[in-house]
């Protein structure tokens, strides 16, 4: 093995770092729960860097790390299997089967949301994001605003659908100028 | 589109139970039905991956939003990946329980040969790595042991050495160590305002708010060094405090004052830029040089070392007369002080002899002790044990570096003693295996010795030396490329790379690198230079910037046609030797760090 492909001095842990937000993602598709991705997270890492040797060169990190995300998430769904968002089996294994293939670049999703958040107002962005800040955080801005939670939620559902379709948009090619 | 802020009123569909089913508020008919749809179309399979994608993005840039002052309170402990990417330690944070959002919480982030933890009562468990630590874990290292401590979303880093026991915690007031017992390396990233870093032992409180240090906790000793910015130090039992600045040291110790004391160590993280002069110039008789300056005044030695850009200049000691070098460094002192460092280097065959370990330690230790009562010990920076028993260009092993690891722990532990002990503050260099090319074998008896935890209570620091002699060659008429591989894999220089220490290339000697090596456009037909120029490509490509070149200065003579003496000695003037001077600074511009390709597209991003 070449200093490219030896993963034992910080290597890995850079490998697993550029591609640790696009692993995380691939999870939340197949949990239901962050907590439960975390869970993961952490077993399928401590899984990765024993085994890390098995890679002959970085480009096969990706890959090879969903794999091994993934049969650590069969194991987690065990526990979570009485969750009522769980979904069967076999929808599990196609996510996961479709989920090996990168389509773009996680990096360039993170890109255009960024670009796709920054249009929304200061008060839909807060509350798009409010969900991951606190637990009560929507309560709040629902008590603030006199709104209830339901129809903020709703909002939310709104906002998110439009975030995607927006990051959607970012996302496609730009099309060639045809000379007149 | 015009915006994200389009969106209507609409019924129900497969896209609203999508991101309802992320936001938790499916019922579980709901469910059901989201599955029932999953399955049957693809499309929607698409735009549910896509949906967590946003999930998780979104998680990632509020965590970036609760690092900032903002009027929500704190969910989330972490700093998204955008930011993480461009920190290694940053993103460790991912993996932390995320309950205490403004104190990330310490976490292992690499380990080596034994390292446990002892949690509360329970019995000792083999550590994982990235396993973030909780305020009662007790984490125990075996001997050949490393552990690296981190926390997320800062570049702090702790290294805890082989045999050392310690707790780690932190809160609302900063972070604490308790150091029951050995050595504590740490790069500590500047602390928030009032929420310091305390590193507790049994005898002393170190209190740090941004530095690079390492503490030392014995049963009755605690002794701290800090090698930039600066740490409190109290003793626990009585009212003693003291400020230790950078390139100091302290030691809490019974019945001893409280004091500060210089370090005199080499800064490894910056560039040696070197030259030799001898002060004896052969073995076996090493007649004395009785003027190492040879008639040229100090300060055109010193100003034509400045203009070279030279700061350190190693000397190899004389076996009787002192004088000569003491006159050679009163003069560096006096023309050139603090921007020069002097290493004292010398040499013995036959180091399994605790004789000749005796013998190498006493005659460095003579000449130092020369230095220091001549007033002029803050010059000496350390000193360089140099080549040992040939190995006649055959590999290295790691029976061989095992053996002179304790060769060389040992020594070092002899001429503490005859110097008072002065090496402890200072730097020592190790030269490779054999004459000074073989590494092969260092990494796994580097760690089966211990020689880290072991050659640390010895010196200040340490650092190996490359001198290009009898490295053996991969063939008759071999190319640069083969020369390459050779130094790699057959000097272990690869191998070396592992080990994660410094290294420099002393060419010097006569030995060593041959005049026109490095002369641009000079091609020989027999490609002689090949070896030189494949080293110095190896030496650029894994950044490895120390080198000491020389000698320095001597008289004319026929007998060094051949040697990269640098200058030679005219009455008063330096008469430079174009070839010599030539390969001096194509080594010198040729070894240069270049800018760091960007690894990665987050990277990229983050520029």
């Amino acid at each position: 093995m070449t200093n490219e492909t030896d993963f034992n001095d910080g290597r890995f842990l850079r490998v697993f770092i550029q591609h640790e937000a696009a692993l995380r993602a691939y999870a939340r598709a197949l949990l239901p729960d962050w907590h439960a991705v975390d869970e993961a997270m952490q077993e399928a890492s401590v899984v990765m860097w024993r085994k890390v040797d098995q890679l002959q060169s970085t480009d096969e990190f990706l890959p090879w790390a969903k794999t091994v995300l993934r049969f650590e998430i069969l194991k987690a769904r065990r526990k979570h299997a009485r969750d009522r968002h769980v979904f069967s089996n076999e929808l599990i294994e196609m996510l996961a089967e479709e989920g090996l293939e990168e389509d773009q670049p996680f990096a360039e999703r993170q890109r255009a949301l960024a670009s796709c958040l920054a249009k929304l107002s200061p008060e839909n962005r807060e509350l798009v994001l409010a969900p991951y800040l606190a637990d009560r955080a929507v309560t709040e801005i629902a008590e603030q605003s006199g709104r209830t939670v339901n129809s903020l939620y709703k909002r939310m559902g709104r906002l998110r659908l439009t975030l995607r379709r927006c990051i959607e948009d970012a996302l496609q090619p730009v099309p060639a100028e045809v000379p007149s | 589109m015009s915006g994200p802020e389009q969106g209507q009123d609409h019924p129900p569909d497969p896209q609203d139970l999508v991101e309802d089913y992320f936001m938790g508020r499916l019922s579980a008919e709901e469910a059901a039905r989201l599955q029932e749809l999953l399955v049957q179309d693809p499309a929607l399979r698409d735009d549910f991956r896509h949906a967590a994608e946003l999930d998780a993005i979104l998680r990632d840039t509020a965590a970036m939003q609760a690092e900032e002052p903002g009027p929500l309170p704190r969910k989330l402990g972490w700093r998204p990946v955008l930011a993480a990417a461009a920190c290694l330690v940053l993103s460790l944070g991912l993996f932390m329980a995320l309950r205490e959002p403004a104190h990330p919480q310490p976490l292992l982030s690499e380990l080596r040969g034994s390292v446990g933890i002892i949690r509360g009562e329970q019995p000792r468990v083999a550590a994982s790595p990235l396993t973030t630590l909780k305020p009662d874990d007790l984490v125990v290292l075996g001997a050949s042991s490393a552990a690296t401590i981190a926390f997320p979303n800062e570049s702090t880093r702790l290294e805890l050495l082989s045999g050392a026991r310690a707790r780690f915690r932190s809160d609302r007031a900063g972070k604490q160590v308790a150091l029951v017992h050995g050595v504590l390396k740490a790069e500590v990233a500047k602390q928030a305002g009032g929420a310091p870093l305390v590193i507790t032992t049994p005898g002393a409180k170190a209190t740090v708010v941004g530095t690079r240090f390492s503490i030392e906790a014995r049963e009755k000793k605690t002794r701290l060094m800090v090698d930039k910015g600066s740490v409190e130090l109290a003793e626990r039992a009585g009212a003693a405090s003291v400020l230790v600045e950078r390139n100091h040291f302290a030691e809490v110790r019974e019945g001893a004052p409280l004091q500060v004391r210089p370090l005199f160590a080499l800064d490894f993280s910056q560039r040696i830029i070197g030259v030799q002069q001898k002060a004896a110039l052969r073995e076996p008789k090493i007649p004395v040089v009785p003027d190492l300056s040879y008639g040229v005044p100090p300060s055109v030695i010193a100003r034509r070392m400045r203009a070279m850009g030279v700061n350190l200049v190693m000397i190899q000691v004389s076996h009787g007369d002192q004088q000569p070098v003491v006159q050679f460094v009163q003069g560096l002192k006096e023309n050139a002080g603090g921007a020069l460092s002097i290493v004292l280097s010398d040499w013995k065959w036959h180091l399994d002899q605790a004789a000749k370990r005796e013998e190498l330690a006493r005659d460095l230790a003579t000449c130092y002790t020369a230095l220091a009562e001549a007033g002029l010990d803050d010059m000496v920076k350390g000193c360089h044990f140099g080549e040992n028993d040939p190995l006649d260009g055959k590999p290295s092993t790691a029976g061989q570096w095992t053996k002179r690891f304790d060769h060389i722990v040992d020594l070092a532990g002899r001429l503490n003693d005859k110097t008072g002990q002065a090496f402890t503050s200072r730097s020592i260099l190790i030269h490779g295996e054999g004459s000074g090319a073989h590494f092969k074998g260092i990494l796994a008896a580097h760690a089966a010795a211990d020689f880290e935890e072991r050659m640390l209570r010895k010196c200040r620091n340490y650092a190996f030396a490359f001198q290009l002699l009898d490295a053996g060659v991969p063939g008759p008429g071999s190319s640069v490329v083969q020369w390459q591989a050779h130094f790699n894999d057959h000097c272990g220089l690869d191998e070396f790379t592992r080990l994660g220490q410094a290294i420099v290339f002393v060419g010097s000697t006569g030995d060593g690198l041959i005049p026109r090596s490095l002369e641009p456009g000079f091609r020989p037909e027999d490609g002689w230079n090949n070896q030189v120029r494949a080293l110095r490509k190896v030496f650029r490509d894994t950044k490895r910037l120390h080198f000491l070149f020389g000698p320095m200065l001597r008289n004319a003579c026929t007998c060094d046609r051949a040697k990269p003496v640098l200058h030679h000695a005219s009455g008063n003037k330096l008469i430079l030797r174009d070839q010599q001077i030539s390969d001096w600074s194509a080594w010198k511009n040729g070894v240069q760090e270049q800018p760091a390709p960007a690894t990665n597209r987050l990277e990229q991003a983050e520029e």
